[in-house]
């Protein structure tokens, strides 16, 4: 079965395009639009990968981050940021929040498939 | 696998222009001494997301504005910066310079190269003036140019700072390198001094053994150059600058220093950073390539599912602290939401639409206005079937067709159901229209030297598209005569005993089937005998019985304007005669209401869709005209005595002390009838522009709501009727132009000139519009 990855940014295009750029590598592709939608989504369906976005409305992508973590069924999944910051204090606070990795904005599709298949095959 | 990025653009141009659109209504808003948090927040989103799609997309134009206007807003919102007005007008310049990118890029338009330069400068100027704030921690600084090209590194190996002192760089490029040593500073202001060099070119940081900061600068700018941005935090007498000049000899790449934040500093993460993504591994050792990275204790898949963080303990407590973090900022978000701002609706209104259907990528799809056009045509052609099926069934006998009748009634329920689904298609919020105002009324404000407070109610209040687009001209000229004639000057207005703000309230709400939009201000008001002196030195025919409403839509006239001062804004007198015509065009009717020294309200009132009318049907001769219902006043058969003919105006009712002229409509519309006396027909006293007439036709029909159909797209314009519809029955009838038939009453032998042989164009649009089947 395809493995189903959570998307969660503000950005509709970049969703979109994240969303695209999963789907045609074959994974099955759960969108939300701030870190408060994430969280719904994630305990409608327990996925294999969440992708988050850091600055939102709503909540932000290192809180979505911290509630996951605090859920049963979210402490093994990975996590990684999709974020513009790539500071070390934006990189440790990640970390400390429970991400499991970060890849930096503006990314390419074909580098975003190959982060995900490494984490997720 | 190759993706085709350009499939993106269009939802990024939308979702760009409405963060920007966005972005400028909070800056309008914005309290200069006390800014929202919440809306700086807003403002910052705004212009990191455009930075992060524009980057994703490829537009570095809009990436090098937003990214500039990214960190000054972010030091404003860090409470580093004290918001001024400069700021506002910078970014109010930015986001029209964005668009101006934006639509260059959707739409090819030209992009004035002067303008953003100038904005660049703006900003720039800003943020090294600011120089005593603290820039956010090296960030990106410079997104990578095209998306499908590596991401440029941002950070560069960090050689041991030892090395770094010896290592010299040439100049190889027309580019200075320069080696700053910093005297003694705190971090921030650092990291500040990096952002600013940052604009210079391209900047390293490194850190002696001795605690100095050094940077790396390579610039084509001057040592001059450095020294004054530097200047402004740390004394120019403490720098030791010097231009390298041998060539290094591990290929210059410049250092930047590990953030020494606490939970990093103890996190035995080793940064080697080359492409911008990382996975945090075991033992701390962390691997970065390519633009990403995995985080400590992370085992990439395919052990992926297994371990999560260093011991169980940390889990345990990192959940627990983290639920009480986000406990504390969900209350903080509702109480954000319930504090009833717009912003916080509209986006939690949105969050709500996009999460409505589980699941689905999207809450909206785009459809062409065509094929919504084509359903609301199609719907209404069913109404019209649908009426034609409810009178056939009307002469069957109810007790044998019970079941039939029943099902048709049902029918009739579904259809209306049906159209108003349909025709909801296509309302759209007046917010449209109202979002564009606030800026406009700014920046006259502060052109005519006013203090204007503007003030929109009703913005979620719907209305068709057309009527929409339509709107916005006239609107944008009622709303600047207001702010250029209305509103007064502070003194005057301090003078009058007024507050020196004056309210602009732009307001739309729902009156039965109409939507009535008023542009409101507690200005000057109109001034009754100014306006009939200024008509009479115009020429036109006035009199001192005139009634208020009557004098104050004298402003309507062509050519009228009572401004004093000509200004280039508004007053020369072109325009109002223009806005009153397309409001006419629309179906609509502008009324003015105004008390000297209180203001003055311009009330348009539209019908809510362009597509359908209530109208009375009334019979002339074999034919059936429509009338708008909402012109008519009242309808009556009148006695001899009542019928008085007037020398040079032609006859004339006498109704309640009033006498109007009869309009005959079949004289008009050169008709043949046998009713050719008023009292054997019937009079319907129409109302339209303030003016009153009688309306003679033969009997009234009925009333019903009808489909307009355009008579000038099917076969042109005549003078006297507005448009045509099909009856229940399948016959043509025309709907009428009451304003223009008042007109032609008032003027009684201007109806022949532009000659129209009516009975033919009868036939004519007969035989093509009615559909034979429907005969």
């Amino acid at each position: 079965m395809a493995k189903t990855i959570l998307a969660v940014d503000d950005s509709g295009s970049l969703r979109q395009m994240v969303a695209f750029s999963l789907k045609a590598a074959g994974y099955d592709v759960v969108q939300a639009v701030d870190g408060q939608d994430g969280l719904d989504k994630a305990k409608e369906k327990t996925v294999d990968l969440v992708l988050t976005d850091q600055n939102m409305p709503i909540m932000d992508g290192l809180t979505l981050i911290k509630n996951l973590r605090g859920l049963g069924s979210y402490q093994k999944v990975p996590i990684l940021m999709l974020t513009t910051e790539s500071s070390d204090e934006m990189k440790a606070k990640g970390k400390a929040a429970g991400a499991n990795g970060w890849l930096v904005k503006p990314f390419d599709p074909k580098r975003l498939i190959e982060v995900v298949q490494k984490v997720i095959g | 696998m190759t993706i085709d990025m350009s499939q993106f653009y269009e939802v990024f141009f939308d979702e760009a222009e409405e963060l920007l659109a966005e972005a400028e209504r909070l800056l309008l808003g914005i309290d200069m001494e006390n800014p929202d948090a919440e809306d700086l927040n807003a403002i910052f989103r705004a212009a990191h997301s455009i930075k992060g799609g524009a980057a994703t997309f490829g537009f570095m134009d809009m990436t090098e504005i937003t990214h500039v206007l990214e960190n000054l807003l972010d030091k404003i919102r860090k409470n580093e910066m004290k918001l001024t007005s400069e700021h506002v007008d910078a970014f109010l310049a930015a986001k029209d310079v964005l668009k101006m990118e934006l639509d260059g890029h959707r739409l090819a338009t030209a992009v004035d190269q002067e303008q953003v330069a100038d904005v660049k400068m703006m900003l720039k100027s800003l943020s090294e003036a600011g120089g005593v704030a603290i820039a956010p921690v090296p960030t990106v600084s410079e997104p990578a140019p095209v998306p499908v090209v590596e991401p440029m590194p941002e950070k560069q190996p960090e050689p041991k700072a030892a090395e770094q002192e010896t290592v010299p760089e040439v100049p190889s490029d027309g580019l200075n390198r320069f080696s700053i040593v910093l005297p003694e500073i705190t971090e921030k202001d650092m990291s500040n001094l990096q952002s600013e060099l940052g604009l210079l070119g391209d900047v390293a940081v490194s850190k002696q053994e001795n605690g100095r900061f050094v940077f790396k600068l390579v610039t084509d700018s001057s040592q001059d150059d450095i020294v004054s941005i530097c200047s402004f935090i740390v004394d120019p007498d403490d720098l030791v600058i010097t231009l390298a000049k041998a060539a290094s000899e591990t290929n210059s790449e410049p250092a930047v220093p590990k953030a020494e934040s606490g939970s990093n500093a103890d996190s035995k993460v080793k940064i080697h950073e080359e492409v911008g993504y990382g996975l945090f591994e075991d033992e701390g050792k962390e691997k970065e390539e390519e633009g990403y990275g995995f985080f400590a204790p992370f085992q990439p898949h395919p052990d992926a599912v297994a371990s999560t963080l260093i011991g169980d303990d940390t889990v345990a407590t990192e959940a627990n602290s983290g639920k009480v973090e986000v406990a504390a900022e969900v209350k903080v978000e509702t109480v954000a939401a319930a504090s009833a701002d717009p912003v916080e609706k509209k986006n939690l209104g949105r969050r709500e639409s996009d999460k409505a259907p589980a699941n689905a990528e999207t809450s909206s799809i785009r459809v062409g206005v065509e094929k919504v056009d084509q359903l609301i045509n199609l719907v209404g052609e069913l109404v019209i079937t649908q009426a034609m099926i409810e009178q056939r069934i009307s002469n069957l006998d109810p007790v044998h067709h019970e079941l039939l009748i029943n099902s048709v009634g049902q029918l009739t329920r579904n259809t209306r159901d049906l159209q108003e689904s349909v025709m909801s298609i296509r309302m759209m919020p007046m917010d449209f229209v109202f979002s564009r105002f606030p800026r406009m009324v700014r920046d006259l404000a502060a052109k005519l030297g006013k203090k204007v407070e503007f003030v929109t109610v009703g913005a979620a209040t719907e209305l068709d598209k057309g009527l929409i687009e339509r709107i916005v001209d006239p609107l944008t000229h009622l709303v600047r005569n207001s702010v250029d004639h209305g509103i007064e000057t502070p003194d005057k207005r301090k003078a009058a005993g007024k507050s020196e703000t004056g309210v602009l309230t732009l307001s739309a709400t729902h009156k039965g089937g109409s939507i009535v939009i008023e542009v409101t201000d507690d200005g000057a008001g109109l001034n009754r005998d100014k306006l009939l002196a200024k008509a009479k030195a115009n020429g036109l025919t006035v009199s001192e019985n005139m009634t208020d409403s009557e004098v104050f839509s004298l402003i309507f006239a062509p050519g009228f304007s009572t401004a004093e001062v000509v200004t280039d804004v508004s007053g020369r007198g072109v325009g109002m005669d223009v806005v009153k015509r397309n409001i006419a065009a629309m179906n609509g009717v502008v009324e003015i209401r105004s008390a000297l020294g209180y203001g003055t309200t311009i009330s348009i009132s539209l019908p809510l869709t362009l597509a359908i009318l209530d109208g009375m049907s009334v019979s002339l001769g074999n034919s059936l005209y429509v009338v708008p219902l909402n012109l008519i006043v009242e309808t009556l058969q009148p006695r001899a005595e009542d019928i008085k003919t007037v020398t040079g105006e032609g006859r004339m009712v006498h109704v309640r002390g009033e006498y109007l002229p009869i309009i005959a409509l079949h004289s008009i519309f050169n008709q043949r009838t046998d009713i050719i006396e008023p009292t054997e027909g019937v009079l319907v006293l129409l109302e339209a522009d303030g003016k009153k007439s009688a309306l003679f036709v033969d009997r009234l029909v009925g009333q019903q709501q009808v489909v307009i159909k355009s008579l000038e797209t099917n076969f042109k314009k005549v003078p006297g009727v507005s448009g045509a519809t099909i009856m229940g029955d399948g016959s043509v009838a025309l709907i009428l132009d009451v304003p223009a038939l008042i007109q032609m009453g008032q003027t009684p032998n201007n109806y022949l000139t532009g000659a129209i042989p009516f009975s033919n164009h009868n036939q004519f649009i007969q035989n093509q519009a009615m559909p034979k089947e429907l005969s």
